[in-house]
Formats: C-alpha cells, structure tokens, sequence
C-alpha cells in the first residue's frame, strides 16, 4: 500500500484538492455540521470516519451541490468555489457515489451513464455509447453489460455503474459515500481494488466509512468526525485502531445498569430454519436457527444487508416466511399477522424511525397509542381521557421534551421521537422486544438512555437486539450471534475477542457452535 | 408555542386569502366583460340569499360529496369519482323506489337508502380494492368508472327503466309514499338537508374520535409505519373506499325525492358536483364541519350566480371560471404562506 | 352493406382528437407530470381555434389555439412544478377553468353559446390535414422520446428526479416542457374537434373526450405508439356503433361508449407487470 507519510503529495502544485473551511448545516432543531474545516490532498484516499450521524453524508451532499451550507467557504484545487447545483460540482470535476443509489431502474446502464453529457446535442448513437462505456469499464476493470437494464442487475454491478458515472464525468474528485454496507465480501476486495486503480490514474477519492477495518485498508488520511464537527485530520501511519475509535466514539461515559440480571434457562423465542424471501424473489434468509432465552438480550451482529432487515420483518409477520417456524414460549408464531403478534407479548422498534416508527404528522399522544388504538378504544370510540392520562404518566417517566401531549411528532427531536417509539412498545412490558438499530442517528445521551431502557427490558423479559454499532452489541449483550447471508454464522460469548466476531461477520471462520 | 399557533393560523389563511384573490381576479373579467364588478357581486349574494332555498338546495348535494372526498383524502386516496357513485347512489334508489312501489314508505325508504348505499359503496369498493390489493392508482380508476356509471345510468333510464309515456330518458314518477315533506314548499327545506349537517358532524367524530378513524388517518399519513404498528392497511383502503362512495350516494336523493321526484338521465349524467366537491372539500381542508361552510359558499356563488345571469348578463358559467381561479389560488397561497401543499 | 373504406375513414376521425391529446399525456407522465386538465385544454384549444381562425384564417387560428392550449398547461405546471400543487387538485381546476372561460366567454361578449367556424379545412384523400399531422406526430414524438438527448432527460426527470438532479439536469425545466408540449398537442385534438370535425364551437363540446385520452395513454403504457393504438382502437369502437345499428343489431350505445373505460380498468388490473408508468409519475420533486 502507499501510504504518503507525513501526508506530502507530489500528485498537486498546491496540494489541496479541497479544503473546507468552517462548513455550517442546520436542518431544523439538528445542527449537522458545525463549523466543519479539513483538507483533502489531491491524489489521496481520504477516509472520513464517524458514527452514525456524525454529519459526514451531510458535508459530502454540502460539496456535491445538494445541500447548501449555511455558512463556510469550499476551495477547490486552492480556488473558493460556489457549488450551488451538482452541475458546479460536476464542472469541477467532482463526482458522487451516494449510499442510496441514484440510478434510473428502467433506464439501461449506457443510458444512465451517459444522461446529462450525452456527448451530441440531438441524436443519441447507442453504438457510440456503448464503445464509450466499454473503453471505459475496461480501462477500470468494471465490467458491466451497457444494454442491461437496471432492475436487472446486482447490487455490486450497480455500483459499477455509479462509478462508471463518475468516470465518464472525468470526475477526478469521487466521493464514496458508504460504499461497503451493501457489498458482499468479494464486491467490497473489488472495490477496493478499482479504489486502487482510481488513485494510481491520478483521483483523490474522499470515502466515507463507519467501519475501522476500512479505513486501515485503503486510506492514506483520515478525518474524524464526531456530532457534526470534524475533530482531527492524521495520516493513517500516525494512528492506531484503538486511538481512532477513541476519537470516533469520544470519551464520554458509557455507564450502563450496574446489576444485570442473568438469563434464564428458559427458551422465550425460537427460531427455527427460517427461510425468507426478499423483494426480487430470492431467498435472504437461507434456514435460520436462533435461540433467545428468558431474560437474556441477544444482540445480532453483521455487516448490513445480510438479512436482518428481512428477520425482524419475519418476526413482526410482515414478511411471509416460505419455511420454518418461529415459537414464543412454545406456542407457534409463524404466520401471525402483525396485529395479532402485539397481544401476544411481541413489541418491536423498527430500524428507520421516521418511516416505520412514528407518524410525524400525528401528535405525541396519538403516536403513543399506535398499535394499541383498541385497547383505548370502546365501542370503537377513542377514550380521549384515558389516552391522555397514560401520555402524561409516559412523558414523566421517559422525560419526553417539550412536555406538551398535543405537539405533533414531527416537532420533537430525534431523540425525542425515539423516547416515544421505545415508551410505546415497552409500556406493556413485552415478553421479547425486537429493537433494530435503536440508537442510529441518536446523540450520545439519548443513546445511554436507550441502553438503560434495553436492559429494563431485558430484566422484565428479552430482548434481541440488531445493530451494525459492534461496540453497541459488545456492551449489551448477553450473548452474539453473527448474521452473515442470511445465516446465523456464529455464536459468541461477551468475553470473546471482537477479532473473532468481526472475521465472522466478513464471512470468515468463526467457530460455529 | 407561539410559533406552531403561527403555523396553525397561516394555514387558516389560506382559503380566506385566496378567496379573495378569487374574487379580485373574477371581478377584473366581469369588469372586462363591460359589467360592472360590484353590482355583479352584489347581486350574487342578494340572489343567494333571496333564492335561499335553492341555494340550501344546492348545498345539500354539494356536501355529501364533499365530505366523501374529505373523507377519502385523511386516507390518502383522492376520490375523484364521487360523480359516478352518486349516478349510482341515485340510480339504485329510483330502481327500488320503482321496483317495491307498493311497499309502504316506512319501509320502503330505509331500504331504498340502503340500496343506494351499497351501490355508492360498490363503486368505491372497486377502486379501493384494485389499490389495495394491486395498487392501482385510485385517480385514474374513479375517472373510468365515472364515465361507466355514465353509460349504466343513460342505459338504464333509456331502455329498461325508462318511462314508457316519455320523451325523453327518464323514469316514471317516483311513489308518492317515498317524497319528502318540505317546509313550506320551499326547496332546499327536506330532511336531506338536516341529514347532511348531521352526517358532516358525525364524518368529524368518526375521523378524530373512532379508532378506525384514527387508523384511516394513520394509513393516510404513513403505510408503513401504520402496517408495523399492526393496522390492516389493505383493509382500512378498501373501506374507505367503499365508506366514500357510500356517502357520495346519497347526493342527489334531494334531487330525487324532493325536486324533480324522478329519474332524469341529462341532470345525472350532466353532474359536476363530484368534481365541485373537490374545491370544498380544498377550502374546507378536508375538515368536515369546514366543508359544510365551504359547500355553502360554493351554492351562493353558483346560485347567486343565476341570479346575476338573469339580472346583469353575467353568465352563469362564471361560476366555473371562479371555481378554477380559487382551486389556483388555494394551491399556490398555501405553498407561499407555508402551510402544507398537499 | 358496409364500406370498409368508410369505417376507416371514420375510424381515422373519431381517433385523431384522442391521438393528440394521448400523445400530449405521454410527454407530460413521462416527465413525472400528471395531467388530468386535459379535457379543459382541449376545450380552450377548440375555443380558440374557431375565434382565431374567424379572424384571421385556418392557420393562424390553429397556431394560436396551440399557444393558448400551452399557456393554460404552463398554469398547470406553475401550480404542480413550482408550487408543488397535488396534481390531480390543480388538475381538476384547470378543467373548470376550462369549461368555465370557454363558456362564459361567447356567452358574455356573442350573448351566444355555440360558434361557427367560418373557413373549412381542404380534404386530402377524404381526411382533413390534421388527421395526418397526428398521425405523423407518433413516430416522430417516438424518436424524440427515446433516441434523442432531449428525450432522455425528459424521461429522466419523469423515473427519477433526483438522479437526474444529481446529474446536472434541470428537473423543473424538463417537466414544464412536458407539460407544456401536452398543452399544444391537447390543444391541437380540441382544435381538430371544433374545426374539422364539428364546424364550430359549442359549449362543453369535447365531451369526455381528455379523459378517454388519458385512458388511451395507460391502455398504450404510456410510448407513443402505444396511445395511437389505443386512440385507434377507442375511435374504432365509437365509429362502428353506427355501423352496428344500421346492421340490424340491437348493441346498446352505452355498452360500446363504456368499453374504452373498462378495457382501461382491465389492462391496468390483469397487466399490471407490462403496463408502468414512470416511477415519478404524479409526484413532485422535492430536493
């Protein structure tokens, strides 16, 4: 690997390829970046690491043209720049890969590669694209068919063809936003691979990762990002991983209830070869066995995208599961529809808060009742008195803030909202809760708070816990099982090396019980 | 919060101000028209309410539609097709009507409304089935089926349920057991009327005081989140459908029972009301207390509008040309004073 | 007896408003934009036409009935692409603004509801030359559609709107040139109908027939060949009612006059696969 020690390039006459300069963003009450300045070296791998909503994909869209800053200045190659479209930014040579694909599903890949520099002013000579396209890909060792429709293609060949957008855009500037969550392992050494390629043509890429692995693995220099400030900029050689997720995390206390109480022997939910298809029909969960025992929490670890979201979906009865069976207490679940499942003792909170949590046009107190509108209802009328008696008990008891029972959802903030969703589904005293990624996008105390209020839930039943956050599962857990293309690849005690889990996730060994 | 009262009271603004706006820009054309503006309007309203009954008359029809598309809208579905469920509504009725002419009123009329009912809902059902379960789009299905029960109703009083004395597509008189008594032998003073307010009040409870109001409102405002919380969103779709075009039925049962005491296929097939039910329903905001106002409003300027077509030369069809400016003006007004736009 | 060459013709009549106004659905959905404000453009179109070309000949009435069909459509796109208006709501008042002006108008300056069309248009081979025009439009509008730059940024903005923005092209730009190309062509159909096909304006004349054109356009999925087979097929099933009647047979008009609607319910129920439309279709485009 090339590491530029002391982070001199020879690549640039200034060096820089961008600077930022106290980079500002305010969306509502969240300030997402807060005076944000670091520089990028023109031919380098520049990692921006930091959890999740740390204000990295906020600051990436800031130099793309698809937020405006607030305040701040952007140079680029040593020149202010006013990004105001991602036009600017294409004419500046920046390109953009984002997290959430931006390709046209029913548009061929040539298509979308070339829409917006279709090279003629008129007429579109699919010949001449598809040459275009071809040179291209094999000049970066990206194969992919031009004539392909999107909705055809993997999730690794489409973002052969995002790059391929952006090469074509003779960008020399390419943000990687995530580009790792949804890869296989082989996709992610390929990846890595065209990184390489791109950076000995001459780019400066800007990647953003929340996973250390990464970083140690393809980037020259590092920024760190943390509550939406940029809190320091090293060479990779300078640092260590656990320096770095030092920095990434900060020191904050993460106390956690003192007194655990043990699992039971007791089996509370299982799991039982569970086979699920996903939305093109193939199958993400390959026979999945899992064992939750009366007050344990199990956290499931893995890397995003190898069928958690589909488990949880399953064991909500949103999702139809072609075989195998699902068993609370020994009575059968499998099939439950998902308004039956509640009075059987099965809470969840769902991975996006936003879109599957809450109603954000709803008020706090309606909110509060979602899911259990029948119990406060008679004669299919709402009982006003009784909804709001049990909102003001809750908003007490979770310290939900502005304190008002009819402020609409959409007002609260993000840890707020978060208080609501886990005061609604643990208001019952759940014999499982299911809680996906509770803490994305949760400052640093309301995730504490979250924690506690896991582990309650745990002392008064089970709790299986999904979380990319490997810190997170490593604090809470009873007890880990790996997820890894659909199955439970591994299981691991507390005391276990997070070496050993993490090789699991990626597929590796890991000791299979 | 001061700031949320702001929001609140900004939103309230909207129909006010394009209201007015409406009325400027209308008096500018009628003053290009060479008529005086003021006289024009002044005449509107003095019509109005000098005709008052028709314009009660007018307003009945006006807010069982309305509600049907306020109604259908807290669900996300836009119910463009009350035109053809009170065809159907209408038409089901005159059927029974006819068909049990010799069954006494008392019982005769709970069945009619029934039957009017289930067809109203019937026409709802197939749009709110086909987007629940294949997520065909409601809009483009209520247009088509308008333009069916447009067909059916003009097929029906042309051949089989035509009067046979007639000349033109229309039933026999309806029985006499089954006409509304009104006040005074003044339009616009039948039952429906009171049926209407009533019905409004109770759209109110069920929307903000029933649980599946409260559901319908949540799979309005998200599928997912209202699916993961356990509600049957396929369910509560197809229902609201069906609830929509119940209402929407009962339409022109003033028309029927108390106007014309019959069937006439051009005032059926001829029908805008569907459509003018969607400019109440906008000014009301889709709240169904509002939507009596609202529906109200629209009758003294279609009413009024006669008048002043009789009085002044302005044409009646003024009303339309009106009705669209206020739609624009509501659409834009609420965007530029920040209210929502949906 | 029945002469073939006459259904044809007749077919060819009856299809040519619904031609245009279906290919001006086409441009408007597949730049994301709903348009069920057809109907009123095409009776502005009318309108206009025969207003236009009483003052100052054939022509120039059709090109100033094509201008005021696409200022009313620009009215449209104003309150859906810049405000962001529910397309379906600003649709709907473009209808009545449409059926209102188009009678308040003649009724308030003539004190009359219906306009004769003084100048007549010459017949080539027993059709009016519009009839062609149309009919040369769909291989055209195809080609621009799906072989020109032009065309795939239209279509761009209609799948995706962010990744086109993303990609430098102006979403709105795009959209109000869909809209507003549905405004001539929707124009062009109400133009045809009131001076080649009914020698003048009458109140309310366009009938339905907007929404019949957006039913061709979803029983075409939304391609430009598609809704000239639709309009075809719906222009064909209006004109052998005629036919049918004289034959003999006792078919109901209704039951024909219904058919475009439930063949557009069945295609969109039992083709749901086949038949998309663009991904945007209906929503505005919020960065």
């Amino acid at each position: 690997m090339t590491v530029n020690d002391n982070g001199i390039t020879s690549t640039s006459i200034n060096g820089n390829a961008i600077e930022f300069q106290s980079i500002c963003k305010r969306f509502g009450s969240t300030l997402a970046n807060d005076k944000v300045s670091f520089a990028v070296k023109a031919g380098e791998v520049h990692a921006i690491v930091g959890e999740n909503g740390a204000g990295k994909t906020t600051l990436m869209r800031i130099l793309y043209g698809l937020h405006k800053p607030d305040s701040g200045t952007i140079y680029v190659r040593g020149k202010e720049a006013r990004i105001e479209s991602p036009k600017d930014a294409i004419a500046l040579g920046i390109g953009m890969v984002q997290q959430h694909f931006a390709l046209i599903k029913r548009f061929t890949v040539a298509e979308n590669i070339i829409l917006g520099q279709e090279g003629s002013k008129f007429y579109i000579s699919r010949e001449k694209g598809n040459k275009l396209i071809a040179e291209l890909s094999r000049s970066f060792d990206l194969s992919v068919d031009p004539e392909a429709r999107i909705e055809e293609l993997s999730v690794g060949e489409q973002q052969r063809v995002e790059l391929l957008k952006v090469l074509y855009r003779k960008a020399d500037i390419i943000i990687l936003d995530e580009p790792t969550a949804v890869l296989t392992p082989q996709e992610i050494e390929s990846l890595y691979a065209t990184i390489e390629r791109m950076k000995a043509s001459g780019k400066t890429i800007i990647f953003i990762t929340h996973k250390l692995k990464e970083v140690f693995r393809v980037a020259d220099t590092i920024t760190v990002m943390r509550g939406g400030r940029s809190i320091a900029t090293m060479s990779v050689a300078e640092v260590t991983p656990q320096e770095l997720s030092e920095l990434i995390i900060g020191k904050e206390l993460r106390v956690r209830g003192e007194q655990r109480v043990e699992p039971k022997n007791t089996e509370a939910l299982v799991v039982e070869n569970l086979v699920v298809l996903g939305e093109r029909g193939n199958e993400v969960l390959k026979g999945l066995n899992l064992v939750l025992k009366e007050n344990e929490l199990l956290g499931i670890a893995g890397v995003e995208g190898n069928g958690q979201t589909e488990l949880v979906e399953a064991l909500c009865g949103l999702r139809r599961a072609v075989n195998g069976r699902i068993m609370l207490f020994g009575h059968e679940l499998t099939g439950t529809p998902p308004w039956l499942l509640r009075s059987k003792g099965i809470a969840h909170i769902p991975e996006d808060r936003l879109s599957s949590g809450m109603i954000d046009e709803f008020t706090v107190y309606e909110n509060l009742i979602l899911g259990y509108q029948t119990e406060f209802s008679r004669a299919g009328l709402l009982q006003k008195n009784e909804i709001m008696n049990e909102t003001a008990k809750l908003m007490d008891e979770y310290d939900i803030r502005p304190r008002d029972l009819e402020v609409k959802m959409k007002n609260l903030s993000g840890g707020n909202q978060q208080k609501v969703v886990i005061a609604r589904e643990l208001r019952k005293n759940p014999k499982v809760l299911i809680a996906n990624q509770p803490t994305r996008g949760l400052d640093v105390g309301a995730a504490l708070f979250v924690h506690n209020k896991l582990l309650e839930a745990k002392s008064k039943g089970s709790v299986l816990l999904i979380s990319s956050d490997l810190d997170e599962i490593m604090e809470l857990s009873d007890r880990i099982a790996v997820i890894y293309e659909g199955r439970i690849v591994g299981e691991f005690d507390k005391k276990d090396k997070v070496e050993d889990i993490g090789s699991a996730m990626l597929g590796g060994k890991g000791e299979y019980a | 919060m001061p700031e949320l009262d702001r929001e609140e009271a900004k939103r309230a603004a909207a129909p006010i101000v394009s209201l007015a706006i409406a009325f400027i820009i209308g008096g500018i054309i009628v003053a290009l028209i060479g008529k005086n503006p003021l006289d024009a309007y002044i005449s509107i309203f003095r019509g109005a309410f000098e005709d008052w009954g028709f314009t009660l008359f007018w307003a009945t029809s006006l807010i069982f539609s309305a509600l049907a598309v306020a109604i259908a809208f807290h669900c996300g579905l836009f119910n463009i097709g009350a035109n053809g469920q009170l065809m159907m509504g209408a038409l089901a009725a005159t059927y029974f009507s006819l068909r049990f002419s010799g069954v006494p009123g008392a019982i005769l009329m709970p069945t009619v409304v029934f039957a009017a009912l289930c067809a109203g809902a019937f026409w709802g059902f197939i749009p709110g089935v086909l987007k629940a379960k294949r997520g065909t789009n409601e809009v483009v299905v209520t247009i088509m089926m308008n333009y069916i029960a447009i067909s059916a109703v003009s097929y029906a009083l042309t051949y089989p349920m035509k009067d046979p004395g007639s000349w033109i597509a229309q039933s026999a008189p309806l029985p006499e057991s089954l006409l509304f008594p009104r006040i005074g032998n003044t339009l616009g003073t039948d039952p429906m009327v009171f049926v209407a307010i009533l019905m409004a009040v109770l759209s109110y409870i069920f929307l903000w005081r029933s649980r599946m109001g409260y559901e319908l409102r949540a799979v309005g405002f998200n599928q997912l989140a209202s699916a993961h919380s356990g509600i049957r969103v396929n369910r509560i779709i197809t229902l609201t459908m069906c609830l929509s075009g119940a209402i929407a039925a009962l339409s022109y049962f003033n028309y029927l029972f108390a106007y014309q005491y019959r069937a006439i296929s051009d005032v059926l097939v001829g029908t805008n009301v569907g459509f003018d039910a969607i400019t109440a329903a906008l000014l009301a905001n889709n709240n169904p207390v509002m939507v009596l106002l609202s529906s109200l409003l629209l009758a003294i300027l279609y009413s009024g509008g006669l008048t002043a077509q009789f009085e002044l030369g302005v044409p009646s069809s003024f009303y339309l040309f009106l009705e669209g400016i206020i739609i624009f003006s509501m659409v834009v007004f609420s965007v530029i004073l920040g209210g929502k736009n949906d | 007896m029945i002469d073939i060459s006459i259904i044809i013709l007749s077919t060819l009549r009856r299809s040519t408003p619904l031609i245009f106004a279906s290919l001006g659905a086409v441009y408007s959905e597949r730049s994301g934009v709903v348009n069920i404000g057809l109907e009123g453009i095409m009776l502005v179109g009318a309108f206009v036409s025969v207003i236009a070309s009483n003052a100052f000949g054939l022509l120039p009435g059709i090109l100033l009935a094509v201008v005021a069909g696409m200022a009313v459509a620009a009215l449209h796109g104003m309150a859906t692409i810049t405000f962001k208006a529910n397309q379906i709501v600003s649709g709907v008042a473009i209808n009545l603004f449409g059926m209102g002006i188009t009678a308040f108008i003649p009724e308030a300056l003539m004190g009359m509801t219906d306009i004769r069309a003084l100048n007549s248009a010459p017949l080539l081979a027993g059709l009016t030359p519009l009839v062609y025009v149309a009919i040369a439009l769909i291989p055209v509008s195809h080609f621009l559609l799906f072989h020109t730059v032009l065309g795939l940024r239209l279509r761009s903005v209609g799948e995706n709107p962010a990744s086109a923005d993303s990609l430098g092209i102006n979403v709105s730009t795009m959209r109000y040139l869909g809209v507003v190309l549905s405004g001539a062509l929707a124009a062009l159909g109400g133009a045809y109908l009131a001076l080649e096909q009914g020698g003048g304006f009458t109140k309310n004349m366009v009938a339905g027939r907007g929404f019949i054109a957006l039913a061709a356009m979803i029983f075409g999925n939304w391609t430009p060949f598609g809704a000239l087979g639709a309009s075809l097929l719906f222009g064909f099933s209006d004109s052998i009612q005629t036919v049918i009647q004289t034959m003999g047979y006792t078919i109901p008009s209704q039951a024909i006059q219904a058919l475009p609607y439930i063949l557009t319910i069945i295609v969109l129920v039992v083709a749901v696969k086949r038949v998309r439309m663009p991904e945007a279709d209906g929503k505005p485009y919020l960065r």
